[in-house]
Protein backbone atom coordinates (compact mmCIF):
# COMPACT_ATOMS: atom_id res chain seq x y z
CA UNK A 1 0.00 0.00 0.00
CA UNK A 2 0.90 3.39 -0.35
CA UNK A 3 1.47 5.81 1.91
CA UNK A 4 -1.84 8.41 0.85
CA UNK A 5 -3.86 5.13 0.72
CA UNK A 6 -2.85 3.62 4.33
CA UNK A 7 -3.46 7.44 5.82
CA UNK A 8 -6.35 7.18 4.75
CA UNK A 9 -7.58 3.89 5.33
CA UNK A 10 -6.21 4.97 8.92
CA UNK A 11 -8.21 7.88 9.27
CA UNK A 12 -11.60 6.33 8.03
CA UNK A 13 -10.67 4.06 11.57
CA UNK A 14 -10.36 7.03 13.66
CA UNK A 15 -12.15 9.67 12.63
CA UNK A 16 -15.24 8.78 14.20
CA UNK A 17 -13.95 8.03 17.71
CA UNK A 18 -10.84 11.07 17.94
CA UNK A 19 -11.45 14.88 18.14
CA UNK A 20 -10.46 16.80 14.70
CA UNK A 21 -7.18 17.74 16.36
CA UNK A 22 -6.52 14.43 18.00
CA UNK A 23 -6.94 12.75 14.27
CA UNK A 24 -4.93 15.63 12.90
CA UNK A 25 -1.92 14.33 15.09
CA UNK A 26 -1.92 10.73 14.98
CA UNK A 27 -2.07 11.05 10.94
CA UNK A 28 0.76 13.56 11.02
CA UNK A 29 2.86 11.58 13.43
CA UNK A 30 2.31 8.27 10.95
CA UNK A 31 2.82 10.47 7.80
CA UNK A 32 6.34 11.19 9.42
CA UNK A 33 7.50 8.23 10.10
CA UNK A 34 6.39 6.87 6.75
CA UNK A 35 8.23 9.97 5.65
CA UNK A 36 11.39 9.58 7.70
CA UNK A 37 11.91 5.89 6.76
CA UNK A 38 11.40 6.88 2.61
CA UNK A 39 14.46 9.62 3.38
CA UNK A 40 16.33 7.23 5.14
CA UNK A 41 16.08 4.53 1.90
CA UNK A 42 13.05 2.25 2.66
CA UNK A 43 10.64 1.81 -0.46
CA UNK A 44 7.54 3.85 -0.34
CA UNK A 45 5.55 0.55 0.25
CA UNK A 46 8.30 -1.30 2.47
CA UNK A 47 7.90 1.90 5.42
CA UNK A 48 4.10 1.80 5.11
CA UNK A 49 4.26 -1.98 5.82
CA UNK A 50 6.97 -1.95 8.18
CA UNK A 51 4.18 0.16 10.36
CA UNK A 52 1.44 -3.16 10.69
CA UNK A 53 -1.82 -3.03 9.97
CA UNK A 54 -4.09 0.12 9.98
CA UNK A 55 -6.28 -2.01 12.94
CA UNK A 56 -3.79 -2.32 15.31
CA UNK A 57 -2.61 1.19 15.05
CA UNK A 58 -6.25 2.04 15.27
CA UNK A 59 -6.32 0.15 18.41
CA UNK A 60 -3.47 1.54 19.70
CA UNK A 61 -4.25 4.97 19.41
CA UNK A 62 -8.44 5.00 20.30
CA UNK A 63 -7.13 2.01 23.47
CA UNK A 64 -5.24 5.39 24.53
CA UNK A 65 -7.27 7.90 23.29
CA UNK A 66 -9.89 9.44 25.87
CA UNK A 67 -7.30 9.83 28.67
CA UNK A 68 -4.73 11.89 27.53
CA UNK A 69 -7.09 13.90 24.79
CA UNK A 70 -8.92 14.80 27.93
CA UNK A 71 -6.74 14.55 30.99
CA UNK A 72 -4.99 18.27 31.71
CA UNK A 73 -1.65 18.71 33.08
CA UNK A 74 -1.08 18.20 36.40
CA UNK A 75 -3.14 21.27 38.77
CA UNK A 76 -1.01 20.86 42.25
CA UNK A 77 1.59 18.67 43.46
CA UNK A 78 1.30 18.04 47.21
CA UNK A 79 2.81 15.03 49.07
CA UNK A 80 3.55 13.23 46.26
CA UNK A 81 0.46 13.52 44.84
CA UNK A 82 -0.56 15.41 41.65
CA UNK A 83 -3.88 17.09 41.36
CA UNK A 84 -5.31 15.68 37.63
CA UNK A 85 -8.37 16.44 35.77
CA UNK A 86 -10.55 14.10 33.44
CA UNK A 87 -13.17 16.41 31.22
CA UNK A 88 -15.71 15.06 28.94
CA UNK A 89 -18.67 16.76 26.61
CA UNK A 90 -22.23 15.46 28.56
CA UNK A 91 -23.28 14.57 25.24
CA UNK A 92 -20.70 11.75 25.14
CA UNK A 93 -21.62 10.40 28.84
CA UNK A 94 -24.68 8.27 29.17
CA UNK A 95 -23.64 6.65 32.67
CA UNK A 96 -21.17 7.31 35.45
CA UNK A 97 -19.76 4.81 37.77
CA UNK A 98 -17.23 5.72 40.67
CA UNK A 99 -15.13 2.96 42.86
CA UNK A 100 -13.22 4.69 45.00
CA UNK A 101 -11.09 3.68 48.38
CA UNK A 102 -10.06 5.22 51.99
CA UNK A 103 -11.11 8.78 49.98
CA UNK A 104 -14.37 10.86 50.27
CA UNK A 105 -16.22 11.31 46.63
CA UNK A 106 -17.77 14.33 46.17
CA UNK A 107 -20.81 14.46 43.53
CA UNK A 108 -21.45 18.40 42.30
CA UNK A 109 -22.87 20.75 39.75
CA UNK A 110 -20.14 21.53 36.54
CA UNK A 111 -20.45 25.53 35.92
CA UNK A 112 -19.93 24.92 32.16
CA UNK A 113 -22.09 21.90 31.62
CA UNK A 114 -19.33 19.12 31.19
CA UNK A 115 -18.49 16.09 32.99
CA UNK A 116 -15.39 16.63 34.79
CA UNK A 117 -13.56 14.42 37.47
CA UNK A 118 -10.92 15.75 39.92
CA UNK A 119 -8.22 13.16 41.17
CA UNK A 120 -5.02 13.01 42.88
CA UNK A 121 -2.39 10.31 41.89
CA UNK A 122 0.67 9.49 42.93
CA UNK A 123 3.44 7.15 42.26
CA UNK A 124 1.74 4.20 44.09
CA UNK A 125 -2.09 5.18 44.05
CA UNK A 126 -3.43 5.46 39.91
CA UNK A 127 -7.05 5.84 39.24
CA UNK A 128 -8.10 4.15 35.93
CA UNK A 129 -10.30 6.79 34.15
CA UNK A 130 -12.19 6.09 30.79
CA UNK A 131 -15.58 6.09 28.57
CA UNK A 132 -16.48 2.52 27.23
CA UNK A 133 -18.22 2.20 23.90
CA UNK A 134 -21.84 2.98 25.51
CA UNK A 135 -20.45 6.05 27.08
CA UNK A 136 -19.93 4.68 31.11
CA UNK A 137 -17.87 6.92 32.10
CA UNK A 138 -15.98 4.85 34.51
CA UNK A 139 -13.20 6.10 37.57
CA UNK A 140 -11.73 3.07 39.07
CA UNK A 141 -9.17 3.54 42.21
CA UNK A 142 -6.25 1.20 41.69
CA UNK A 143 -3.95 0.99 44.21
CA UNK A 144 -0.13 -0.14 43.02
CA UNK A 145 1.31 -0.54 46.66
CA UNK A 146 2.81 -3.52 47.41
CA UNK A 147 1.69 -4.61 51.10
CA UNK A 148 4.55 -3.45 52.66
CA UNK A 149 4.26 -0.16 50.82
CA UNK A 150 1.25 0.42 52.86
CA UNK A 151 3.28 0.53 55.96
CA UNK A 152 4.39 4.24 57.10
CA UNK A 153 3.01 5.53 54.13
CA UNK A 154 1.40 9.05 53.77
CA UNK A 155 -1.34 9.17 52.36
CA UNK A 156 -1.61 13.18 53.13
CA UNK A 157 -1.88 14.92 50.02
CA UNK A 158 -4.48 12.48 48.87
CA UNK A 159 -7.48 15.16 48.20
CA UNK A 160 -11.10 14.35 47.66
CA UNK A 161 -12.45 12.87 44.56
CA UNK A 162 -14.82 15.33 42.76
CA UNK A 163 -16.92 14.49 39.87
CA UNK A 164 -18.99 17.23 38.50
CA UNK A 165 -21.57 16.85 35.73
CA UNK A 166 -24.47 19.53 34.43
CA UNK A 167 -27.17 19.93 36.82
CA UNK A 168 -29.57 19.09 34.58
CA UNK A 169 -27.61 15.67 33.46
CA UNK A 170 -30.28 12.74 33.90
CA UNK A 171 -28.45 10.60 33.73
CA UNK A 172 -27.50 7.03 35.94
CA UNK A 173 -24.56 7.39 38.73
CA UNK A 174 -23.08 5.38 40.78
CA UNK A 175 -20.87 6.58 43.61
CA UNK A 176 -19.05 3.46 45.62
CA UNK A 177 -16.38 4.36 48.31
CA UNK A 178 -15.66 1.65 51.03
CA UNK A 179 -14.27 3.99 54.42
CA UNK A 180 -14.93 7.23 53.58
CA UNK A 181 -18.07 10.00 52.97
CA UNK A 182 -19.62 9.89 49.64
CA UNK A 183 -22.13 13.19 49.29
CA UNK A 184 -24.26 14.43 45.90
CA UNK A 185 -25.51 17.77 45.21
CA UNK A 186 -27.64 20.30 43.77
CA UNK A 187 -28.30 17.75 40.37
CA UNK A 188 -31.52 16.48 38.70
CA UNK A 189 -30.00 12.55 37.94
CA UNK A 190 -31.98 9.69 36.35
CA UNK A 191 -31.09 7.62 39.58
CA UNK A 192 -28.34 7.63 41.98
CA UNK A 193 -26.64 5.37 43.76
CA UNK A 194 -24.31 5.50 46.92
CA UNK A 195 -22.65 2.68 48.65
CA UNK A 196 -20.41 2.76 51.46
CA UNK A 197 -18.72 0.97 54.45
CA UNK A 198 -18.03 3.13 56.85
CA UNK A 199 -18.97 6.21 55.52
CA UNK A 200 -21.41 8.80 55.83
CA UNK A 201 -23.71 9.22 52.94
CA UNK A 202 -25.05 12.34 51.94
CA UNK A 203 -27.58 13.52 49.51
CA UNK A 204 -28.86 17.17 49.26
CA UNK A 205 -30.64 19.80 46.74
CA UNK A 206 -31.17 16.23 44.26
CA UNK A 207 -33.94 14.65 42.19
CA UNK A 208 -34.07 11.45 40.50
CA UNK A 209 -36.50 10.28 37.86
CA UNK A 210 -35.81 6.89 39.32
CA UNK A 211 -34.28 5.67 42.84
CA UNK A 212 -32.44 7.50 44.96
CA UNK A 213 -30.35 4.59 46.69
CA UNK A 214 -28.02 5.09 49.65
CA UNK A 215 -26.72 2.30 51.60
CA UNK A 216 -24.26 2.08 53.84
CA UNK A 217 -22.87 -0.30 56.93
CA UNK A 218 -21.41 1.83 59.70
CA UNK A 219 -21.67 5.46 58.85
CA UNK A 220 -24.90 7.60 59.00
CA UNK A 221 -27.11 8.93 55.68
CA UNK A 222 -29.16 11.85 55.03
CA UNK A 223 -31.32 13.01 52.30
CA UNK A 224 -32.40 16.84 52.52
CA UNK A 225 -34.08 18.68 50.11
CA UNK A 226 -34.94 15.70 47.05
CA UNK A 227 -37.45 14.98 44.91
CA UNK A 228 -37.51 11.04 44.02
CA UNK A 229 -39.83 8.32 42.42
CA UNK A 230 -38.04 6.20 45.15
CA UNK A 231 -36.06 6.52 47.94
CA UNK A 232 -33.94 3.57 49.79
CA UNK A 233 -31.66 4.62 52.90
CA UNK A 234 -29.69 2.06 54.50
CA UNK A 235 -27.14 1.62 57.32
CA UNK A 236 -26.29 -1.11 59.68
CA UNK A 237 -24.74 0.95 62.93
CA UNK A 238 -25.42 4.78 62.11
CA UNK A 239 -28.32 6.98 62.14
CA UNK A 240 -30.84 7.70 59.20
CA UNK A 241 -32.82 11.07 58.25
CA UNK A 242 -34.69 12.00 55.40
CA UNK A 243 -35.93 15.98 55.59
CA UNK A 244 -37.68 17.90 53.14
CA UNK A 245 -38.39 15.37 50.92
CA UNK A 246 -41.07 13.91 48.19
CA UNK A 247 -41.06 10.62 47.03
CA UNK A 248 -43.94 9.83 44.40
CA UNK A 249 -43.79 6.40 44.97
CA UNK A 250 -42.43 4.04 47.94
CA UNK A 251 -39.59 5.40 50.39
CA UNK A 252 -37.72 2.44 52.49
CA UNK A 253 -35.68 3.16 55.28
CA UNK A 254 -33.69 0.62 57.23
CA UNK A 255 -31.02 1.04 60.21
CA UNK A 256 -30.45 -1.67 63.03
CA UNK A 257 -28.64 0.39 65.50
CA UNK A 258 -29.61 4.39 65.16
CA UNK A 259 -32.35 6.77 65.36
CA UNK A 260 -34.48 6.98 62.28
CA UNK A 261 -35.60 10.67 62.27
CA UNK A 262 -38.20 11.78 59.02
CA UNK A 263 -39.01 15.68 58.91
CA UNK A 264 -41.40 17.83 56.33
CA UNK A 265 -41.70 14.82 53.91
CA UNK A 266 -44.15 13.42 51.58
CA UNK A 267 -44.56 10.05 49.78
CA UNK A 268 -47.12 7.57 48.36
CA UNK A 269 -45.80 4.81 51.23
CA UNK A 270 -43.30 4.72 53.54
CA UNK A 271 -41.56 1.76 55.72
CA UNK A 272 -39.42 2.19 58.26
CA UNK A 273 -37.39 -0.79 60.11
CA UNK A 274 -34.90 -0.50 63.31
CA UNK A 275 -34.16 -2.56 65.26
CA UNK A 276 -32.21 -0.55 68.62
CA UNK A 277 -33.05 2.87 67.78
CA UNK A 278 -36.15 5.71 68.07
CA UNK A 279 -38.16 6.22 65.20
CA UNK A 280 -39.53 10.19 65.10
CA UNK A 281 -41.62 11.29 62.08
CA UNK A 282 -42.89 14.93 62.30
CA UNK A 283 -44.90 16.95 59.34
CA UNK A 284 -45.24 13.67 57.17
CA UNK A 285 -47.43 12.91 54.59
CA UNK A 286 -48.09 9.34 53.34
CA UNK A 287 -51.00 8.69 51.01
CA UNK A 288 -51.10 4.74 51.21
CA UNK A 289 -49.66 2.94 54.00
CA UNK A 290 -47.59 3.87 56.75
CA UNK A 291 -45.51 0.87 58.33
CA UNK A 292 -42.89 1.62 60.83
CA UNK A 293 -41.11 -1.47 63.14
CA UNK A 294 -38.38 -1.07 65.72
CA UNK A 295 -37.77 -3.25 68.56
CA UNK A 296 -36.20 -1.23 71.34
CA UNK A 297 -36.81 2.37 70.89
CA UNK A 298 -39.86 3.93 70.80
CA UNK A 299 -41.95 5.74 68.12
CA UNK A 300 -42.99 9.42 67.93
CA UNK A 301 -45.47 10.46 65.70
CA UNK A 302 -46.11 14.42 64.98
CA UNK A 303 -48.35 16.04 62.18
CA UNK A 304 -48.89 13.21 60.70
CA UNK A 305 -51.28 12.10 57.71
CA UNK A 306 -51.42 8.44 56.62
CA UNK A 307 -54.44 6.73 55.11
CA UNK A 308 -53.03 3.27 57.17
CA UNK A 309 -50.31 3.33 60.40
CA UNK A 310 -48.74 0.73 61.35
CA UNK A 311 -46.73 1.16 64.17
CA UNK A 312 -44.60 -1.90 66.41
CA UNK A 313 -42.00 -1.53 68.79
CA UNK A 314 -41.54 -3.00 72.59
CA UNK A 315 -40.10 -2.03 75.74
CA UNK A 316 -40.80 1.64 74.07
CA UNK A 317 -43.63 4.13 74.19
CA UNK A 318 -45.70 5.22 70.82
CA UNK A 319 -46.85 8.61 71.10
CA UNK A 320 -49.00 10.47 68.51
CA UNK A 321 -49.42 14.37 68.43
CA UNK A 322 -52.04 15.36 65.66
CA UNK A 323 -51.74 12.38 63.58
CA UNK A 324 -54.73 12.33 61.19
CA UNK A 325 -55.48 8.84 59.78
CA UNK A 326 -58.05 7.79 56.85
CA UNK A 327 -57.72 4.43 57.36
CA UNK A 328 -56.52 1.24 60.06
CA UNK A 329 -54.68 2.66 62.94
CA UNK A 330 -52.88 -0.37 64.92
CA UNK A 331 -50.00 0.00 67.52
CA UNK A 332 -48.06 -2.68 69.77
CA UNK A 333 -45.40 -2.63 72.02
CA UNK A 334 -44.83 -3.78 75.77
CA UNK A 335 -43.61 -2.64 78.55
CA UNK A 336 -44.24 0.83 77.90
CA UNK A 337 -47.23 3.49 77.35
CA UNK A 338 -49.66 4.41 74.50
CA UNK A 339 -50.68 7.84 74.43
CA UNK A 340 -51.83 11.03 72.27
CA UNK A 341 -54.79 11.83 70.13
CA UNK A 342 -56.28 10.94 66.61
CA UNK A 343 -58.21 13.07 64.59
CA UNK A 344 -60.00 11.33 62.98
CA UNK A 345 -64.34 10.60 63.33
CA UNK A 346 -64.20 7.75 66.17
CA UNK A 347 -67.84 6.41 65.10
CA UNK A 348 -65.67 5.24 61.65
CA UNK A 349 -63.57 3.18 63.97
CA UNK A 350 -63.88 -0.46 65.86
CA UNK A 351 -61.32 -0.07 69.05
CA UNK A 352 -59.79 -3.02 70.05
CA UNK A 353 -57.30 -1.82 73.31
CA UNK A 354 -55.61 -3.81 75.71
CA UNK A 355 -52.93 -3.77 78.45
CA UNK A 356 -52.15 -5.60 81.96
CA UNK A 357 -51.18 -3.68 84.81
CA UNK A 358 -52.09 -0.71 83.19
CA UNK A 359 -54.68 1.52 83.05
CA UNK A 360 -56.33 2.04 79.84
CA UNK A 361 -58.95 4.84 78.91
CA UNK A 362 -59.27 4.15 75.38
CA UNK A 363 -63.12 2.04 75.58
CA UNK A 364 -63.40 -0.82 72.78
CA UNK A 365 -66.30 -1.18 70.43
CA UNK A 366 -67.02 -3.46 68.30
CA UNK A 367 -68.61 -1.13 65.08
CA UNK A 368 -66.85 0.60 62.75
CA UNK A 369 -65.37 0.73 59.67
CA UNK A 370 -61.52 0.87 59.82
CA UNK A 371 -59.70 -0.42 62.92
CA UNK A 372 -57.89 1.14 65.32
CA UNK A 373 -55.71 -1.44 67.33
CA UNK A 374 -53.33 -0.58 70.77
CA UNK A 375 -51.99 -3.30 72.42
CA UNK A 376 -49.36 -3.25 75.27
CA UNK A 377 -48.35 -5.00 78.59
CA UNK A 378 -47.65 -3.40 82.26
CA UNK A 379 -48.36 0.18 81.06
CA UNK A 380 -50.82 2.64 80.16
CA UNK A 381 -53.15 3.27 77.13
CA UNK A 382 -53.97 7.10 76.89
CA UNK A 383 -55.13 7.50 73.69
CA UNK A 384 -58.01 9.55 72.66
CA UNK A 385 -59.93 10.46 69.46
CA UNK A 386 -60.37 14.59 68.90
CA UNK B 1 -7.25 -18.20 42.78
CA UNK B 2 -4.38 -18.89 40.27
CA UNK B 3 -5.71 -17.24 37.60
CA UNK B 4 -6.59 -14.36 39.50
CA UNK B 5 -2.95 -13.96 40.68
CA UNK B 6 -1.68 -14.71 36.92
CA UNK B 7 -4.27 -11.91 35.93
CA UNK B 8 -2.54 -9.34 38.49
CA UNK B 9 0.88 -10.24 37.63
CA UNK B 10 0.04 -9.60 33.71
CA UNK B 11 -1.62 -6.55 34.63
CA UNK B 12 1.49 -5.57 36.80
CA UNK B 13 4.01 -6.19 33.99
CA UNK B 14 2.25 -4.46 31.74
CA UNK B 15 1.82 -1.22 33.90
CA UNK B 16 5.59 -1.68 34.63
CA UNK B 17 6.42 -2.10 30.77
CA UNK B 18 4.92 1.39 29.86
CA UNK B 19 6.31 2.96 33.11
CA UNK B 20 9.85 1.53 31.59
CA UNK B 21 8.78 2.64 28.10
CA UNK B 22 8.07 5.87 29.09
CA UNK B 23 11.36 6.60 30.71
CA UNK B 24 13.27 5.77 27.96
CA UNK B 25 11.70 8.02 25.65
CA UNK B 26 13.06 10.66 28.53
CA UNK B 27 16.19 9.49 28.57
CA UNK B 28 16.58 9.23 24.75
CA UNK B 29 15.29 12.92 24.83
CA UNK B 30 17.99 14.41 27.78
CA UNK B 31 20.63 14.00 25.05
CA UNK B 32 18.79 16.73 22.93
CA UNK B 33 15.57 17.03 21.28
CA UNK B 34 14.40 14.56 18.96
CA UNK B 35 11.45 13.05 16.42
CA UNK B 36 9.58 10.00 16.41
CA UNK B 37 11.81 7.99 14.04
CA UNK B 38 14.84 8.60 15.97
CA UNK B 39 13.86 8.00 19.14
CA UNK B 40 12.76 4.16 17.93
CA UNK B 41 16.35 4.05 16.80
CA UNK B 42 18.41 5.48 19.67
CA UNK B 43 16.52 3.50 21.85
CA UNK B 44 16.29 0.21 19.74
CA UNK B 45 19.47 -1.32 21.52
CA UNK B 46 17.70 -1.50 24.86
CA UNK B 47 14.25 -1.94 24.90
CA UNK B 48 11.59 -2.42 21.43
CA UNK B 49 9.60 0.27 21.13
CA UNK B 50 6.67 0.27 18.06
CA UNK B 51 5.72 2.98 16.11
CA UNK B 52 2.27 2.91 17.26
CA UNK B 53 3.28 1.76 20.91
CA UNK B 54 5.36 5.03 20.89
CA UNK B 55 2.57 7.47 20.29
CA UNK B 56 0.82 7.04 23.05
CA UNK B 57 3.55 7.34 25.02
CA UNK B 58 4.38 10.60 23.45
CA UNK B 59 0.99 11.56 24.03
CA UNK B 60 1.29 10.79 27.74
CA UNK B 61 4.72 12.62 28.48
CA UNK B 62 3.47 15.47 26.57
CA UNK B 63 -0.27 15.46 28.59
CA UNK B 64 1.30 15.57 31.75
CA UNK B 65 3.95 18.32 30.92
CA UNK B 66 6.89 16.09 31.07
CA UNK B 67 8.00 16.68 27.48
CA UNK B 68 6.70 19.37 24.92
CA UNK B 69 6.95 19.50 21.35
CA UNK B 70 7.21 22.17 18.51
CA UNK B 71 7.08 21.48 14.46
CA UNK B 72 10.47 22.43 12.44
CA UNK B 73 11.04 22.61 8.56
CA UNK B 74 13.16 19.60 7.75
CA UNK B 75 13.41 19.00 3.99
CA UNK B 76 10.77 21.05 2.53
CA UNK B 77 7.87 19.32 5.14
CA UNK B 78 7.36 19.55 9.08
CA UNK B 79 8.87 17.54 11.50
CA UNK B 80 7.49 17.18 15.22
CA UNK B 81 10.59 17.44 17.17
CA UNK B 82 10.02 16.46 21.21
CA UNK B 83 12.50 18.23 24.07
CA UNK B 84 12.25 16.91 27.87
CA UNK B 85 10.75 19.51 30.02
CA UNK B 86 11.95 20.34 34.17
CA UNK B 87 9.81 17.93 35.56
CA UNK B 88 10.25 14.60 32.81
CA UNK B 89 14.30 15.22 34.15
CA UNK B 90 13.14 14.96 37.93
CA UNK B 91 11.10 12.13 36.83
CA UNK B 92 14.44 9.90 35.53
CA UNK B 93 16.14 10.81 39.07
CA UNK B 94 12.92 9.96 40.56
CA UNK B 95 12.83 6.67 38.52
CA UNK B 96 16.49 5.61 39.65
CA UNK B 97 15.62 6.66 43.33
CA UNK B 98 12.69 4.40 43.01
CA UNK B 99 14.47 1.21 41.60
CA UNK B 100 17.05 1.57 44.12
CA UNK B 101 14.72 1.06 46.71
CA UNK B 102 13.50 -2.13 44.74
CA UNK B 103 17.16 -3.37 44.24
CA UNK B 104 17.17 -2.99 48.03
CA UNK B 105 14.77 -5.25 48.53
CA UNK B 106 15.71 -7.34 45.83
CA UNK B 107 18.67 -7.44 47.47
CA UNK B 108 17.45 -8.42 50.83
CA UNK B 109 15.47 -11.37 49.46
CA UNK B 110 18.35 -12.60 47.77
CA UNK B 111 19.96 -12.65 50.54
CA UNK B 112 17.61 -14.57 52.47
CA UNK B 113 17.09 -17.44 50.22
CA UNK B 114 21.11 -17.78 49.94
CA UNK B 115 21.38 -18.00 53.73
Amino acid sequence: MKRDAFLEELRGKLAERLEPDDLLAALSYYAEMIDDRVEEGFGEEEAVRSLGSTDDIAREVLGDAPRPAAETARESERGGYTRKTFVAEAAQITAVAVRDRDLAVELAPSEDGKVRVWYSESARDKYTVFVDANGLLAVVYESERKWFQYLGWNFAGREKLVVEVPAAFGRDVELTSSNAAIEAHDLHLHTLTAKSSNGGLTARNLQTDETLTLVTSNGAAAARNVRARKLHLHSENAALQLENAQIEGAARLETWNGTLRVKRTAAESLTATDKNGKIALEDVRVAEALSLSTSNGSIQLKNLEAAAIEARTGNASISLEDVRPRGDVLLYTCNDSIKGELRADARLYSVDSKTSNGTNLLPNRTEGQYRLVAHTANANIKLAFV
Amino acid sequence: MYSIMRKEVLRLDAQLKRGILEICVLKALSGGDSYGYRIIKDTQDVIDISESTLYPILKRLEGGAYVRSYAAEHNGRLRKYYAVTERGAARIGEFIREWQEIARVYAYIQGGETA
